[in-house]
């Protein structure tokens, strides 16, 4: 219990990782967090190759911190959020990390193929930006919160 | 001495006369003889060869043996002998003058005794057989008469001055004239057929001139009958014989018109059935015992590109066919010897000019006593065109399905094009509209005090259009992605499906008085999947456009339509004019306004989609303010 305690704790201290090349959607979710009162840092990797690096750092370096939760795009540039998804779980130091799907697709090969690859969890953007700060809100308290992390 | 010397004279004298009986006997015995050999030993003769042979074979009877001539002749030896001998055999028996001259006068009365009743004896016998051939000959000549005038021909006697002198009563059976009239008609040719003249002329030149090695002169004539039909008759000019010469003309006619006309018909036929073996766009041939053509038809020698000629007891069927099929073809000899017919063999044959043709020979073949090959007969047919035809179809058949094939990747290419389009506009339209939205709504929220009240009212609208938009883009999407699922069929209960959501609408509104009734047959065949979405627009419709209504009613419930179940979902709603009919299922077309009933227009037009998807058929049918009737048809598949 007071393991897990730490754990939680240390959680909330911890930063996120949000794989995103829009900047507009960066500040929006940027937004929804701070409406949401999730006050981990955020940090942001505008592309695949930007994010896997984020995660495993430089060779010879000591391995970076590892975040709280991965928000990712599918749709990005250079490699894509799948490729990342797959290269995640198949890394020994960060496969049990947390991601969650954050993406405008609802197409079900998309949803498929993410949960197929080991996706924590699967959330499609609404429009409506309500909903979004909603559904952001939403996640940070299931994630952050309720949720016991493996790593 | 003198007496042994006397008995031995005696005694040949006895064996000379013996000698003459036993001729004449012996005559007598043949003549008997001969008329018991005769077949039929009747005194009436039968049969026309009997009765002719009686004229041919004069000797048969010998009539020469028993003539007057014959009887004197044998008088005359006898009494030469009995003077010679009769006197020097009394004198050598007779010493005594008185006892010779009495023995003399008894010898005298006993030789015109004996001599008496020889002759009576030869007179009766052939007194006999006269009577005996007159009544013969009688006979014979009834019978003639009986065949002549009976007979089925015209007997006509011509004597020397061209006339006839006899006609028999045959000419009105055969030719209708009376006999008198016939013989009394004088111009003969204006009977006879016009074409026919110069036989006929033939017949009276040879009549004027005698006829040359007693050969018989015959022709066929077409004569008109009194009746005026003109028919084919034969005539015969002969020699008539009387008992010593020549002495008149006979001719005969005789009535062949069936005859020759079957034979014409024959003709006729034969000829048309040649002109068909030759003519029939079929080859036809017959070949001999050792295989070589023995016949062959027009149509085959086109067929082969030579004459008869080069092939008629020249060729056999291996000399024309295509050195590949010279094994099948001792095979086919083979089959054809034991069965006796072969059918629907292929062959290839070559032309004379080199060309190549393609053929069906059926063949029968015909055999001997000792089931040696006589001939066949065979038929060819030219198959090249068919084949070739077939051919072509076969390549077009491969093009075409390679156009097929072409065609489904072309389609594949622009599905995937479509799905990546769709993916794109799910994905990339979507984050500029959210973008719209959500920096208004930050605008609204953190300068809210430096916009006045319009200001705000435009952010609001903003926001609203943006999220309209993204939910356009959210059903053009789910109606492509009904159009591209691939369907699974499985049995649903589209009663359930309904209850449940109806269910939940009314969960999301428990406010509103909305009835339910589902009933009857609701079980289909379909995709769950794509039958929930369609049960889910439909239902969502009756919701929304009941929801004026105080108290709303909705059913879904069967029946049998035009013979087949269909399903309907009714309601009492807003409904809508028939004259907007056609829009009904018309993607983003609505018949309502959105401030009225908000909506995207696509519902409708999902499930008209889904519907069409399994081959089904739906149709609506409303009053404006009165409600709305949809009617599904589900075609039944098999699981």
């Amino acid at each position: 219990m007071e393991y897990s305690k730490s754990r939680k704790a240390d959680t909330l201290k911890r930063h996120i990782l949000l794989v995103e090349d829009n900047p507009d959607d960066v500040d929006l979710t940027l937004m929804a967090l701070e409406k949401s009162n999730i006050l981990n840092e955020v940090r942001v990797a505008r592309d695949g190759e930007e994010a896997l690096q984020i995660l495993l750092g430089r060779e010879g370096e000591e391995p970076p911190e590892l975040p709280a939760v991965v928000l990712l795009d599918l749709n990005i540039p250079k490699v894509n959020g799948l490729e990342v998804l797959r290269e995640i779980r198949s890394t020994e130091r960060i496969r049990r990390l947390l991601v969650v799907i954050l993406t405008s697709s609802g197409e079900e090969q998309d949803i498929l193929r993410g949960y197929d690859l080991g996706a924590n969890s699967y959330i499609r953007k609404p429009v409506d930006f309500e909903k979004f700060v909603d559904a952001v809100k939403q996640l940070g308290l299931y994630w952050l919160v309720l949720n016991e992390p493996a790593v | 001495m003198g007496m042994q010397k006397a008995v031995i004279r005696q005694f040949r004298f006895l064996r000379v006369i013996t000698y003459f009986f036993k001729r004449q006997c012996n005559c007598d015995t043949d003549g008997l003889r001969l008329e018991r050999e005769n077949p039929a030993p009747q005194p009436v003769l039968k049969t026309p060869d009997q009765c002719l042979s009686f004229m041919w074979e004069p000797n048969k009877y010998r009539l020469t043996q028993l003539n007057p001539w014959n009887i004197v002749l044998i008088y005359l030896v006898l009494g030469f002998l009995w003077i010679l001998f009769s006197d020097r055999l009394l004198e050598q028996l007779i010493d005594d003058p008185a006892t010779l001259t009495q023995f003399q006068t008894y010898k005298g009365w006993f030789y015109v005794l004996v001599t008496s009743l020889l002759l009576l004896l030869l007179l009766m016998r052939y007194s006999a057989r006269i009577t005996h051939m007159r009544s013969d000959f009688l006979d014979r000549l009834d019978l003639y008469r009986s065949l002549l005038e009976q007979g089925n021909q015209v007997v006509l006697q011509v004597d020397d001055s061209q006339d006839f002198s006899y006609s028999n009563a045959a000419v009105k059976d055969i030719l209708g004239y009376d006999e008198d009239e016939f013989r009394c008609m004088g111009d003969y040719e204006s009977i006879v057929h016009q074409d026919d003249r110069d036989r006929f002329k033939d017949i009276r030149t040879v009549c004027d001139a005698g006829i040359r090695n007693n050969e018989p002169v015959k022709q066929q004539v077409r004569l008109r009958h009194k009746n005026g039909a003109w028919r084919w008759y034969q005539m015969i000019l002969t020699d008539k014989r009387g008992f010593e010469h020549i002495d008149s003309r006979l001719l005969l006619i005789r009535d062949i018109h069936e005859e020759t006309s079957m034979y014409e018909r024959l003709r006729e036929s034969q000829i048309r059935f040649e002109h068909l073996f030759q003519e029939a766009p079929v080859g036809y041939h017959s070949f001999g015992g050792d295989f070589t053509i023995i016949d062959i038809n027009k149509s085959e020698l086109n067929l082969l590109g030579c004459s008869r000629e080069a092939v008629v007891g020249k060729k056999t069927w291996a000399d024309l066919i295509v050195p590949d099929d010279l094994p099948t073809f001792e095979q086919h000899k083979k089959d054809l010897l034991e069965k006796g017919y072969v059918e629907n063999l292929q062959y290839t044959i070559v032309r004379e000019d080199g060309t190549r043709r393609s053929v069906i020979l059926n063949a029968r073949a015909f055999f001997d006593d000792q089931d040696r090959l006589l001939y066949t007969l065979g038929n060819v047919v030219d198959m090249t065109e068919q084949i070739r035809a077939q051919e072509e179809i076969r390549e077009l058949n491969i093009s075409l399905e390679k156009k097929v094939i072409e065609r489904t990747r072309d389609l594949e290419m622009a599905n995937r094009e479509l799905e990546s389009f769709a993916y794109s506009v799910s994905h990339d339209l979507r984050a500029p509209l959210r973008g719209i939205d959500g920096f208004s709504q930050a605008l609204a929220d953190k300068y809210a005090e430096k916009l006045d009240q319009r200001g705000l009212q435009y952010l609001d609208r903003v926001c609203k259009a943006s999220q309209r938009m993204g939910m356009l883009i959210d059903d053009l999407l789910s109606l492509s992605r009904i159009t591209r699922s691939e369907l699974e069929y499985e049995q649903v209960d589209l009663g359930a499906v309904s209850r449940e959501i109806l269910e939940t609408l009314k969960d999301r509104e428990p406010d509103r008085q909305v009835d339910f009734d589902v009933s009857g047959d609701l079980v289909v065949t379909g995709d769950a999947r794509l039958l929930r979405i369609l049960m889910q627009n439909l239902l969502d419709n009756a919701w929304k456009y009941t929801s004026t209504r105080d108290r709303a009613r909705i059913v879904v419930d069967s029946a049998e339509i035009d013979g087949r179940k269909t399903m309907f979902v009714r309601d009492n709603g807003v409904g809508f004019n028939m004259k907007y009919h056609d829009k009904l299922f018309v993607p983003f077309q609505r018949l309502h306004s959105q401030d009225d009933f908000p909506g995207t227009g696509i519902g409708l037009a999902t499930v008209q989609r889904i519907i069409g998807r399994h081959g089904g058929t739906i149709r609506a049918d409303s009053k404006e303010n009165e409600g709305s009737v949809f009617y599904l048809f589900l075609p039944d598949k098999s699981v």
